[in-house]
């Protein structure tokens, strides 16, 4: 198959590319579409949970870092560094929720959204006061000397984003699909009243919501960090892109932020390629992407149509 | 020729289909009445009809014109006003200006305003002369509904009755030729529908055709010229009250079917 | 120093502009739109290309920067008829960051990152004003600002104001009584499109030089401060929250002291005034105005034929 007159191997090549990216913006993605499905909200701060996050992994990695200790040592204090990142963002959506969102849950709509607009514009500056603007390189825990496959590249931390976005994808399904915590978030998501009616403590599974949801953004800002580095305004354009993958799929819908996310990344890599959009406009696909379904299909691709009751 | 009819009207929402190809008549003059369990579809096919909903297929003409796919604005425009089941009144609004808002299109009647947002801005003459014209025509309809002493109330602070009041008062402005009532007298007590019922016939002298769904039995038997009766989508029956009200599947729709 | 604390007042009164447009938008529609730098931005640029590649004059730049900025008002204004809430601000900011990524990479016309220098000042009886003449600026700009209240103000008061807060209050009863919302929301979002271009413009002409980092989301949310700091749903609160909003901002330099303040400050404060604001006092320092149409009417035009 030849599309586009792209030679085979290339095409391979930006499809591993695209992938790699949509697994970033789906695990970010799910964080957002999570707290959307149960408080009709964007957390716009989530860009900023994960920035802060990936800012504890990677302190905490860079104490630790020390190459003449072997690879399992190398390993093992990154692993560490990523649960840290994962409990940091966790703890930090936590607070936010309940300082900045939930003495707003029955104010008018537009309130929690500026409320949280304000928490992620304090959360990028104060990283940049006490941080510093200069971006911070997060070594790889391993040789990222990329592997031929059929012709294209792949790079171990490019297989590493596809297994972690994966088993942390997958995990979470299990989770709200299988589990009484997951019924009960899907509950709670469906009608906040009766759910508390039925016994669900629905502030715990607010919290909890965001705790997953900031935890595996936490996991994205740390995979990101390795390729791009750490800095104070990593997470706004990634949440941004993440919110459209959200947008995209269904919001509110988990599979759909999933789906999102993969479409995004690959239409984000192969609108470069194909269409020859230049690399300094390639974030216009985003957001004309975000306008155009927002315009066609509102409630995204894996959602029904609704309208407001009345 | 009815005013408003329907042909084969139908509503899905993904699976389920809220209103089952249905026809309806409505006469030039008449008080009709929509009955029908919880979830028989009655407030879907307001809906449809007024443009805040549209039919899965079907069609709904009005003064032989087809609206189908007209937009809310042009539906009221033509001559079809409404109110809703769990009032929508412009709550931080006074009552004053809930009824002037009913009469925003309407400068000089029955023209539709055609005023140029210059005119606005410049506070032209024939501005002034529809402002004028909407103000007195609010007085009208709040002396009609005796609301005038509250004019100056914000709609929030009506008492329930005088809300629902209120909402009819606001359709009633835009001068419809048609008026839809989605259960005007819900959380009434039996002085107010009794008041109700009379209101509901002076707007029907007034040359407005109504149709109205209700739950409340003696309000519906007792004004309306013609009962139309859903259950689950679908029309089961039709006809003058008393027909309705010996009908066999009305009764076993309402009571549920009994042992011969 | 009172040269710097006339800078601060034209600055002001730029903002100002722009805010009063976004409280169009936001406060008396309701409608949040995180895009009002973007049309500053497309006010901006439109004034320095016409001014220096087109060698126009800049009274007819500064319209017809006001006319292109409505017009992708308009643009963005369309979505609005489907979108709702977060949607719709989620949309206007993704086209603010659109319009950014554009100007810097359109170098033929916007000269790319660098932006554009040596914008002629504009000619007013005859003499040509520069960056130097603050007091003449002032003057000007607060002639503008005026305008643009007085302007809002006829909106607000009309019957177009009343319709305006009927969508605000209710966008399905609006309909179903006649009015045509859509029509009314791209209006509202138009308007303030074209105040923020009109802004945008002033800021061109009395800066001389554009450059695209200036218009940022950043900028958006200071604007959007002013309007939710003062009041949503009242101008002259805008107006409060535009004085406030700069003054707070250029606090530290005014004092002497900003080498010791870091720059993040700044937004940081930003930030906290939306949260406070939103959790402790949402109807802003002065609040919103409700008017009473029906007293309007009265007093201004029944009485009026007597």
């Amino acid at each position: 198959m030849n599309l586009f007159n792209i030679p085979s191997n290339e095409l391979l090549q930006h499809l591993i590319n695209g992938l790699t990216l949509g697994a970033i913006y789906s695990l970010i993605a799910l964080g957002y579409t999570m707290v959307y499905g149960i408080l009709k909200f964007i957390n716009f701060a989530h860009g900023e949970i994960l920035m802060v996050g990936t800012y504890a992994g990677y302190y905490f990695y860079f104490f630790l870092y020390d190459p003449s200790k072997g690879a399992a040592y190398t390993i093992g204090i990154f692993v560490a560094a990523l649960v840290i990142a994962m409990i940091a963002s966790a703890i930090l959506g936590v607070l936010i929720e309940k300082i900045a969102y939930k003495p707003l849950r029955k104010a008018p709509r537009l309130a929690p959204l500026l409320s949280a607009i304000g928490v992620s514009i304090i959360l990028a500056n104060l990283a940049a006061m006490f941080f510093g603007t200069k971006s911070k390189k997060f070594e790889y825990p391993f040789d990222n000397t990329s592997i031929d496959i059929a012709g294209s590249s792949i790079t171990p931390n490019q297989i590493m984003i596809l297994a972690v976005g994966l088993i942390m994808m997958a995990g979470l399904k299990l989770f709200v699909d299988r589990t009484r915590l997951g019924k009960a978030m899907r509950a709670t998501s469906q009608n906040q009243p009766v759910a508390a009616l039925m016994g669900i403590n629905v502030n715990l599974i607010i919290s909890l919501t965001f705790a997953i949801g900031s935890a595996l953004a936490a996991v994205a800002g740390v995979l990101i960090a390795l390729e791009y580095k750490v800095y104070p305004t990593m997470g706004t354009m990634a949440g941004l892109k993440a919110f459209i993958a959200a947008v995209v799929g269904g919001i509110g819908n988990i599979s759909g932020a999933m789906l999102g996310g993969l479409i995004l990344g690959l239409l984000e890599t192969f609108g470069v390629v194909i269409l020859g959009i230049p690399q300094g406009l390639k974030d216009t696909i985003a957001f004309s992407v975000l306008i155009l379904i927002l315009l066609l299909r509102p409630s995204g691709i894996l959602m029904k149509n609704i309208r407001e009751k009345v | 020729m009815p005013l408003l009819y329907t042909q084969n009207l139908r509503r899905e929402f993904g699976g389920v289909i809220a209103v089952a190809d249905v026809d309806i008549e409505i006469f030039k003059d008449s008080i009709t009445g929509l009955i029908g369990p919880n979830g028989a579809g009655k407030t879907t096919l307001f809906n449809t009809i007024t443009g805040l909903d549209f039919p899965t297929s079907g069609h709904v003409f009005f003064k032989g014109d087809d609206i189908t796919e007209l937009p809310a604005y042009k539906i009221t425009r033509s001559g079809i006003a409404r109110t809703f089941q769990n009032i929508r009144l412009f709550k931080e609004m006074t009552v004053f200006e809930n009824v002037m808002i009913g009469r925003h299109f309407r400068g000089n009647n029955p023209k539709i305003v055609k005023n140029r947002f210059l005119n606005f801005i410049l506070g032209r003459i024939n501005v002034k002369k529809e402002e004028k014209d909407i103000y007195e025509n609010s007085i009208k309809w709040l002396n009609f509904f005796n609301l005038i002493d509250l004019r100056d109330e914000y709609a929030k602070n009506l008492p329930y009755g005088k809300q629902r009041e209120l909402e009819i008062a606001r359709a009633l402005a835009t001068e419809p030729e048609i008026l839809f009532l989605d259960e005007p007298a819900a959380g009434m007590n039996p002085q107010e529908t009794d008041r109700l019922m009379n209101t509901i016939k002076r707007i029907r002298d007034l040359g407005v055709t109504v149709v109205l769904i209700e739950h409340d039995m003696k309000l519906v038997m007792n004004i309306c010229d013609k009962i139309i009766v859903l259950n689950y989508g679908k029309k089961i029956a039709e006809g003058t009250p008393s027909q309705v009200q010996n009908n066999k599947d009305v009764i076993e729709a309402y009571l549920g079917k009994t042992d011969e | 120093m009172l040269n710097f604390i006339l800078l601060i007042f034209i600055y002001i009164g730029i903002y100002a502009i722009a805010a009063l447009g976004l409280n169009l938008i936001v406060g008396y529609t309701g409608l949040l739109s995180l895009c009002q730098a973007g049309f500053l931005a497309i006010g901006a640029y439109t004034t320095a290309v016409l001014m220096t590649t087109c060698h126009m004059g800049f009274w007819e730049s500064m319209i017809i920067s006001g006319f292109i900025a409505s017009l992708f008002g308009i643009l963005i204004g369309i979505p609005t008829l489907r979108l709702k809430g977060d949607y719709l601000a989620i949309a206007t900011l993704g086209f603010g960051e659109i319009v950014r990524n554009v100007i810097l990479n359109w170098d033929s016309v916007t000269k790319g990152p660098m932006g554009i220098n040596g914008i002629p000042g504009p000619s007013i009886f005859g003499t040509t004003l520069s960056s130097m003449d603050k007091p003449a600026w002032i003057v000007i700009i607060w002639i503008f600002v005026a305008a643009t209240y007085y302007f809002i103000r006829r909106i607000i008061r009309s019957r177009v104001g009343r319709a305006l807060e009927a969508i605000r209050e209710d966008e399905i009863a609006a309909s179903s009584m006649g009015i045509n919302t859509a029509k009314y929301k791209i209006g509202a979002f138009t308007t303030g499109a074209f105040l923020a271009g009109i802004a945008g413009s002033l800021f061109a002409a009395f800066n001389q030089s554009v450059a695209p980092l200036t218009f940022d989301f950043m900028m958006s949310i200071m604007i959007l401060c002013m309007a939710v700091l003062g009041g949503l749903g009242n101008s002259f609160a805008t107006i409060v929250g535009a004085v406030i909003i700069v003054l707070a901002s250029e606090l530290p330099r005014l004092m002497g002291i900003s080498h010791i303040i870091p720059p993040q400050l700044n937004q940081i404060l930003f930030g906290l005034i939306l949260v406070l604001m939103m959790i402790y006092r949402p109807q802003g320092i002065i609040g919103r105005i409700k008017l009473n149409y029906a007293k309007i009417v009265k007093e201004e035009i029944l009485d009026l034929e007597k």
